[in-house]
Formats: structure tokens, C-alpha cells, sequence
């Protein structure tokens, strides 16, 4: 199905390459949510998957209503992509032309999605019910919950080395999994949701995540121990969280109320930008694997803006009056 | 020894023939079968006749024509513009759908190739969401099980999600087993809702009426037996009363505005005429309800009460049971209906905790030979009342991040600002909808105790009663406040002091008090000499309240009965604990069902039917000993 030029808020995904596909143009994609007049049985305006063009305007792709969480993407073959959704899980196999719902009806409220990248037949979804894993690229669907306290969870990241890794944030916290889900382990610290992890897809050994109310959490041996983050960003609510594939010291948090917080050393301070912005709301982060400091922010209701110097001015870039939940950079195959 | 045994023997039986405060009492006079099909069949045709001469290009217009088999052409262009208008701005989700699949198979022998192929192509080009309640659900598969039931063997790329046609019937025959078996074991979710309630019957109803599958089509039926029955022993003349998991504003105070009024006018006779496109599916359905449900619906002449266990909405946060009991007890005469639930945050944002509702003149039921008559034929004071507004319930304004964070998965935080854009009052201080964690009721018959232990800072630190001014009300002295309604008698003990304020629709009763409460003593007038007697009669009560350190009230109602409730505690009833762990799904004089049985026994006088899921089957019979 070929998408349609929006210029209307989207949310973008932004998934980064190797360093080896450094070569490749990364398409920057959106996951979004069109929130004018969102309700069930209401026309709205397309939502779900859209891809960055230029300057303000983005491409729709695929389903228009879906409430769209999450997207993930094999590197090796960027035509199949997954997507989070309300729904459930769906994939195209063709860049976003066509796409198939892969779960059930005992599968829903799909909040994110991780390919494994070493054995991409391997994905893991997150959702308000628990964990899911398939492992023929959604044919069929396991439940993969076993060690989790609490089965709502919000977040899922397979480790880019090592697809039998994986750590996952819900309600319960930051659980880690070392033997593809089969059980999952509690880590970090107790009490803690957690509403997002990223890892950092250069420096691997480097995990971030966004917590309710505690702020930020990083660990620097791949996951195993965290510790939070210090500074203003401390008490707040994290929907998303971003670390610089260029720069391991350079992250940025966001999320309720919180307008983007940056940080040049890794952690340990934080300085808060919320001059330029429409809103102090944002549920996506990502870095630019290509443009070294830039920094994209989806925002709740606002749409998608950015900054190219840590954060003292902000430009817009489309996708107005729209949720923001995801933003991925996505390495061109073709 | 032997006169010791005979004894014992004679007490033994007697007791069996001592009635039971749930015994039913006949009264009601069994009309014939044939009288009560001829009536229906003439609200049917009156129902189906009033879409068939409306001239609107809509679905239901559309399908009347198709049933009747004349103005074909007229339909033919309705449906023109109902596909177009869908092609150019494609709305609606499951309601787009059922409708949908209403006129595709009533109008299959008359819509030409042409337009039966824009047809198709919506189910392949237009994304409907599959949505997040149990209503959107039961539409939304529904849907799906009847549309690849129409096309199919068809490939994934011809449908919406990818999904071939026996993959999208598979999974949805799979959901609605599996709804149908979770409602029969641990009780409806989205139980008694006046509000959704024609959702579940026009989504069963094309089920009944279109499924080919023997089994499925059985299952339907047994389902809108099910959900007539549920409605029916609430059935206040027509009203849906008691407590509901959701309600809108406008018929919380006024249940004539309620949409189920419709299906009680089409099924139970009750009620004045009412016309929805969900009840004509129905009525173009063919089904109607056996005839112990009609009884069951219509014969008030004996008190009973109601214990029934529900569920909540799926708790997928903040709480350690996804599904929750709910317990859901009513105590109905002919005169009033008094019904609850126990309070606490059971379902997001549209609870109804608690009501009373009391008969007005103009409500209407049907007499032994189908003619709708008025209640005040049965009244012993001719009493001039406005039409509605004869309820009244308190509530405890709430609304949370916590609260949408339990039942929805979007940032808890943010979704209060969602949630405004299709429920406008939900964080509206003089809402009269919405549960509240800090409210907990107990009703035992006629009697109801609310006790409410506000938090500090919580978003509104006020209860509210509403009272409608269709009641005569004293509250001239300290204490109770006296009210009549009706052929009813109201006692109100408010555990606190309070501002009363006249409003366009009634009186408020606000209360500031954190530590708050209410007694509340209901009773038929003709039970009492007048309506002083009935406030001798109250005062005389025994009743002691505190409200401090917590809420707590124990008080001997009218039945003779002492309640004690303690707020945060399981109340005592007569010095022991209220069991609610051995309650049933259904439990009554007019329904039985276990929790877990996947059963439904329905009663009336010696009449029986069993819907039995694990077989689908369904079982008449007459009881040879009417005794209960």
C-alpha cells in the first residue's frame, strides 16, 4: 500500500544502523497517534507508521487507525518491519506496503516490539498482558512471561549482540532475560516502573532507561546492575529516553511535564530545555546517526521537533497536533 | 423416644414449606402463549414498519426495505450512499461494521455485482479498530465471524488485516466462545449497562440470524436468553435499575432517557414505545424472548431479592486480580427498586454504585392480556408526579490517574486529558457518575448503609446525593431526612452535615465531611398508616454512627434486621459476616446460575429453563412441586 505525504504530527521511529551500515541513509520513522478527536468509532486523521521526508513533511504508511506503540526492524532486510499496536502485533514484508496482523484476539495492547537482529525469526513483543515471543516471525505467538511480577509491561529491547539477552520494563520494573525469554530475572532497583530502555547501539554495553518518577536509569555493564541518574531529572516522570550512538556521554530523557532534559556526562548532570518547545509532554527521543548532535523529540500533541545544538533551540518538523510514541531511524537497504 | 422422633420428623417437614425471604409469591396472572406472541408480533411489526417508512438513506432504512422485500430500488440507492460516504471518509470502527453486515446479507439478493464489489472492497481497504471494551469486542468479532463466513476462502490480501478469511473466522469464533464461556463462569464484565447493552443484543442478534454453523447460532441465542434475563430481573417497568459498570449522565438522572428502554418496550411489553436501530435488528432477528423471561420482566407482586456476582473490566495494573468480583445485589417490589454494588473504583469512569427508583403514574407494564396499562391503576393514592426523575443514589466524585492507569494502557498521566475528549465530565466535581476508592456500600433488603473515607487532597473532598423534585421532602428536623415518592417511603440519615442546594434536575445533597455516610431505610407506603407513622416508625430504629476514626453505622432496619459496617471491613449481618466468597453468579427466586457453571436456571412459578453452555442446549420443563 504506498503511503500518502502528511504533513500532520506523526510519531517517528528512528531506528540507527551499525556502524558497518554507517554507509546506508537512515529513514527516520514515526510512530503516531493523530489525538484530534481520537475515539473509537470517530473518523480522525490517519495515524500509525509514518517516514520523514523533508522539512515538515512525512509519508503514511500502511493501517490509519491502530493506536501504533512501537516499531522494530530487521537491519539486515529493512523491508520487514514490525509494528506495537493497540491491535496487536503487525508486519510487512515489502517496507510498509502491505501489512499482515500477526497475534490473535489473546494478544492485544501490544505496547513495543524488538526484532532480534542476529536471528531476526526471533521477536518480542511487550504488552498489558505480558511478554509474547515468536520465533517464525509471528506464524505463531508463545506466551513468555514466566519471572515477570507484574505482567504489564511497557518496553522490550533484544540485545543487538546477543538475541538470547533481553531486558524488558513494565510495572514491575527492569527484567532481564538471559536465555530468549524463557524466564525473566528482576534487576535494578525494586518499585521502579519503567516506561522505556534503550540501548546504545554503538556502545552496547550501555543501557538507559525512563522510569515513573525516579527519573533516569543507566547501567554500564550491559544491564546487569543500574544506577539512577543524578541531577533535575531525578524525581520525574521518563516516557522516553535516548542515547548518542556518536557520544556515550551524551543522552537526553523526556517525558511528563519534564520538557528534554540533555546530559554531556553521561548522567551525571542534566540541563532542561523547554524554550522553543510547544509543550513540556514528550513520549519519543532519538539521536541523529547521522548528523552528529542532532537530537529528534516527539512530543504529546505537538508533533515532532529538533535541535542541532543540545538543545537551545528547536525547530518543528511536522506531524502538528499528533502523539508522538516511537521514533526510529531505519538504514535504507535499498 | 418415638414422640421425640415424631417430633423431629414433623419439624423437619415443616420447615420445608416455611417460604423463604427469597420464595416467590404468585401474583401475576400467565397469560396465553398465544396472547403474549400476538403482542409481540405487533411491537415487532410496528418497530420493523417505522424504519420501513423512514425515508432516511441509513442502514436500518436500507435493511427494513430489504426484509420487506419492497421499495427495493430505494434501498439500492441508500446503500449507494452509504458505501460512498464510507469510501470517501471511512469512520465508525465496529460501528461501522455491524450495520454493515446488516444490510450485506439482507440485502444479498438484491444488491446488484457492482455494489456488492465496493462492498467487498471496504472490508480489504478501510482499517476498522478493533477497540478496547467488551462491547467493541463482541461487535467487532462478530463481524468478522459473519463477513469471512460471506467471503469465503478468501486470501489475506484481500482483507484489511492480512488475515485470510479462515484465519479472521477461526480467531473469531475462538473470541466469542471464549467471551460467552468467561460470562458464564465468572459473570459479564460490562455487566447491565443501559447504555451498551444493545451492542451485545445486535451483535448476538446477527450472530442468531446469520451464522450457518447449527452450534454458533445456538450459542447466540442462548446468549440474548442470557442477556434478557439479566436484564429482566432488574426490570423496574421498563427501567434498568440498580447499580451499572456504566451510564451516562443524562439517564443516570433520568432512566427514561435510558437506551435499554427500547429492548424492554420490544421484549418485555413494559415501558412506552421506543424505536433503535439495535432493537430493529432484533426484532428483524426473529428472536424473542421465551416466556418465563416475559413473566420474569413483568410480575413486581412479590418482594425479592437479587445477590449476583459480576467482574471488572480486566485490571491490567495496580492491582494483583485482573478480574475482580463485583458483587451486585437488588432488592425489587412493586413499588421501588433498591440495587448496589460494593463499591470502590470496579470500572473506569461511568460506574453506577448504587440507586433507588420508585414507580411513578407513568410508568407502564402489561397487563394478563398484552394491553400496556398505567401503574397508577395499582396505586392506592393518586399521587401527580413528572414523568422520570424518580431515583435517587449519592456518590463520591473521583477521578484519577490510578483509576485509567488500572484499566487502559496509556500513560496514566496523560489519559485524563483523553478520556475528556469522549467523557467531558469525567473529572467534573458535580458528576453523578464514576466509582471512587473511597466509597463502600452494603444493602441488606430494603436497607443500605454508604460509607465513604475520603483521602486527604484527593481531587474532590465531597460526597453527593441527589434527590429529584418529584419528591415531597422533609427535612425539618435534625437527622433523618424523610421523603415520598411514589407509593414509597424514603428515610435518609446523612452521617454528617451537609449544604442542600435546588438544581435544574433535583436537590443536592453535598457533604465536606472526609468521614462520611449515609443511611438509607426505603419502604412501601401502604406497609404504613401515613407517612408520619413511617417517620415514628424510623426513629424508632436502633442506629448508631461515628464517623471517626473511620465510618461506621449499626442499624436494625425495618426487616428486623441488625447491619453493622465498618468502613474498609466485611459488614455483619445479625452478628455474622457477609460471605460474599460463596455468593453465586445469579441467585435468586427467578435465576440460579454457580459461579463457574456455565449454566443459567431460570424460574418462574413452576415454569424451568436451563441454558446450558457445556452442552448448548436449552431445556423447558414444569416442575411438578412448585414450592421453593
Amino acid at each position: 500500500m504506498s503511503g500518502v505525504v502528511m504533513t500532520m504530527a506523526a510519531t517517528a521511529i528512528l531506528l540507527v544502523a551499525n556502524p558497518s551500515q554507517a554507509q546506508k541513509k537512515a529513514r527516520l520513522y514515526a510512530a503516531v497517534l493523530q489525538t484530534n478527536n481520537f475515539v473509537v468509532g470517530r473518523s480522525t486523521f490517519p495515524s500509525g507508521l509514518f517516514s520523514f521526508d523533508q522539512d515538515t513533511t512525512w509519508t503514511h504508511y500502511g493501517w490509519s487507525k491502530n493506536r501504533l506503540n512501537g516499531i522494530s526492524y530487521e537491519p539486515a532486510n529493512t523491508d520487514y518491519m514490525f509494528m506495537a499496536c493497540g491491535n496487536g502485533a503487525f508486519r510487512t514484508t515489502d517496507g510498509g506496503k502491505t501489512w499482515r496482523r500477526t497475534t490473535g484476539w489473546s494478544i492485544t495492547e501490544v505496547e513495543d516490539v524488538s526484532v532480534d537482529p542476529v536471528r531476526p525469526n526471533d521477536v518480542y513483543i511487550a504488552t498489558a498482558y505480558g511478554v509474547w515471543k515468536t520465533i517464525d516471525r509471528g506464524v505463531a505467538w508463545d506466551s513468555a512471561s514466566v519471572g515477570l511480577d507484574s505482567t504489564f509491561v511497557q518496553t522490550i529491547q533484544v540485545d543487538q549482540r546477543n538475541g538470547s539477552y533481553i531486558l524488558t520494563g513494565g510495572e514491575g520494573g527492569i527484567y532481564r532475560s538471559t536465555n530468549g525469554a524463557k524466564s525473566w530475572e528482576h534487576v535494578g532497583p525494586a518499585g521502579v516502573p519503567v516506561r522505556d530502555i534503550q540501548q546504545n547501539t554503538v556502545h552496547p554495553d550501555l543501557w538507559i532507561a525512563g522510569t515513573k518518577g525516579h527519573g533516569v536509569l543507566i547501567s554500564n555493564d550491559g544491564g546487569k546492575s543500574w544506577h539512577f541518574a543524578r541531577g533535575g531529572v531525578k524525581s520525574k516522570t521518563i516516557y522516553a529516553v535516548a542515547t548518542d550512538p556518536n557520544n556515550p556521554d551524551h543522552m537526553a530523557a523526556a517525558g511528563y511535564e519534564t520538557g528534554v532534559y540533555i546530559s554531556r556526562n553521561a548522567g551525571k548532570s542534566w540541563s532542561r530545555y523547554t524554550k522553543g518547545l510547544p509543550t513540556r509532554n514528550f513520549h519519543a527521543l532519538i539521536f541523529d546517526p547521522e548528523v552528529k548532535g542532532k537530537l529528534w523529540a516527539g512530543t504529546y500533541n505537538y508533533g515532532v521537533y529538533a535541535t542541532t545544538n543540545d538543545g537551545k533551540s528547536w525547530t518543528y518538523k511536522g506531524l502538528a497536533m499528533s502523539q508522538v510514541w516511537d521514533l526510529v531511524f531505519v538504514s535504507e537497504s535499498r | 423416644m418415638k414422640s421425640t422422633v415424631r417430633c423431629y420428623i414433623f419439624l423437619c417437614l415443616s420447615l420445608l414449606f416455611i417460604p423463604t425471604l427469597k420464595a416467590q409469591e404468585l401474583g401475576h396472572q400467565r397469560i396465553s402463549k398465544y396472547d403474549y406472541e400476538l403482542a409481540f408480533q405487533q411491537r415487532r411489526d410496528s418497530l420493523i414498519n417505522n424504519y420501513f417508512n423512514n425515508d432516511h438513506w441509513g442502514f436500518v432504512q436500507a435493511a427494513a426495505r430489504f426484509y420487506r422485500g419492497e421499495k427495493i430500488d430505494e434501498a439500492i440507492s441508500f446503500v449507494d450512499s452509504l458505501v460512498h460516504r464510507q469510501e470517501v471518509r471511512p469512520s465508525g470502527d465496529m460501528f461501522w461494521m455491524y450495520p454493515q453486515v446488516l444490510i450485506t446479507f439482507t440485502g444479498d439478493k438484491y444488491i446488484p455485482d457492482h455494489l456488492k464489489k465496493r462492498m467487498r472492497a471496504l472490508w480489504k481497504n478501510y482499517h476498522p479498530y478493533r477497540g478496547d471494551t467488551e462491547n467493541h469486542w463482541a461487535m467487532w468479532y462478530t463481524c468478522m465471524y459473519l463477513m469471512s463466513q460471506y467471503y469465503p476462502n478468501e486470501p489475506g490480501s484481500a482483507w484489511f488485516d492480512g488475515r485470510s478469511s479462515t484465519e479472521n473466522f477461526n480467531e473469531a469464533r475462538d473470541y466469542l466462545i471464549s467471551w460467552m464461556d468467561l460470562t458464564t463462569t465468572k459473570g459479564q464484565g460490562e455487566f447491565n449497562s443501559p447504555e451498551y447493552f444493545g451492542f451485545y443484543v445486535a451483535a448476538m442478534s446477527e450472530l442468531y440470524t446469520f451464522a450457518k454453523d447449527p452450534a454458533m447460532k445456538m450459542r447466540a441465542k442462548m446468549m440474548l436468553d442470557y442477556l434478557f434475563a439479566d436484564l429482566a430481573v432488574d426490570n423496574f417497568y421498563g427501567l434498568d435499575t440498580g447499580a451499572h459498570s456504566r451510564e451516562y449522565p443524562g439517564p443516570v438522572v433520568n432512566q427514561l432517557l435510558q437506551r435499554t428502554t427500547a429492548f424492554s418496550w420490544l421484549q418485555f411489553g413494559n415501558n412506552i414505545k421506543r424505536y433503535r436501530g439495535e432493537s430493529f435488528i432484533l426484532a428483524l432477528s426473529g428472536y424473542h424472548i421465551p416466556e418465563i423471561i416475559y413473566h420474569i420482566a413483568n410480575d413486581r407482586s412479590a418482594p425479592y431479592i437479587m445477590e449476583e456476582v459480576k467482574r471488572t473490566r480486566h485490571r491490567i495494573r495496580y492491582s494483583k486480580v485482573m478480574d475482580k468480583p463485583v458483587y451486585k445485589y437488588l432488592y425489587m417490589c412493586k413499588d421501588y427498586s433498591l440495587g448496589s454494588i460494593q463499591g470502590g473504583l470496579l470500572q473506569p469512569i461511568q460506574q453506577q454504585t448504587w440507586d433507588l427508583t420508585w414507580a411513578t403514574p407513568d410508568m407502564k407494564m402489561e397487563d394478563a392480556t398484552g394491553a400496556n396499562f398505567s401503574y397508577s391503576n395499582l396505586m392506592s393514592q393518586n399521587v401527580d408526579m413528572k414523568k422520570g426523575f424518580n431515583n435517587l443514589f449519592t456518590i463520591q466524585p473521583h477521578y484519577s490517574a490510578l483509576e485509567l492507569g488500572m484499566y487502559f494502557p496509556e500513560e496514566p498521566e496523560m489519559n485524563i486529558e483523553s478520556v475528556l475528549q469522549s467523557k467531558g465530565t469525567y473529572n467534573n466535581p458535580d458528576k453523578w457518575t464514576g466509582g471512587s476508592p473511597y466509597e463502600r456500600i452494603y444493602q441488606q433488603k430494603s436497607a443500605l448503609i454508604a460509607l465513604y473515607n475520603i483521602k486527604k487532597g484527593a481531587h474532590y473532598e465531597h460526597i453527593d446525593g441527589h434527590f429529584p423534585k418529584t419528591l415531597e421532602i422533609d427535612r425539618k428536623n435534625k437527622g433523618w431526612i424523610f421523603a415520598h415518592g411514589g407509593n414509597t417511603y424514603i428515610a435518609y440519615y446523612p452521617l454528617a452535615k451537609y449544604k442542600w442546594t435546588e438544581e435544574q434536575d433535583g436537590y443536592r445533597l453535598r457533604s465536606h465531611n472526609l468521614k462520611n455516610g449515609a443511611v438509607v431505610q426505603v419502604a412501601s407506603a401502604s406497609k404504613f398508616k401515613s407517612f408520619d407513622d413511617f417517620k415514628k416508625a424510623i426513629r424508632a430504629l436502633p442506629l448508631e454512627t461515628k464517623t471517626k476514626p473511620v465510618p461506621y453505622v449499626k442499624f436494625t432496619n425495618l426487616s428486623g434486621d441488625q447491619m453493622e459496617f465498618e468502613y474498609g471491613k466485611t459488614p455483619i449481618l445479625n452478628g455474622k459476616k457477609v460471605d460474599y466468597q460463596s455468593w453465586k453468579l445469579f441467585d435468586g427466586p427467578f435465576l440460579s446460575a454457580d459461579v463457574g457453571s456455565k449454566k443459567l436456571l431460570m424460574k418462574y412459578g413452576d415454569m424451568r429453563r436451563l441454558l446450558d453452555f457445556n452442552t448448548l442446549t436449552i431445556k423447558n420443563w414444569i416442575e411438578s412441586d412448585s414450592a421453593n
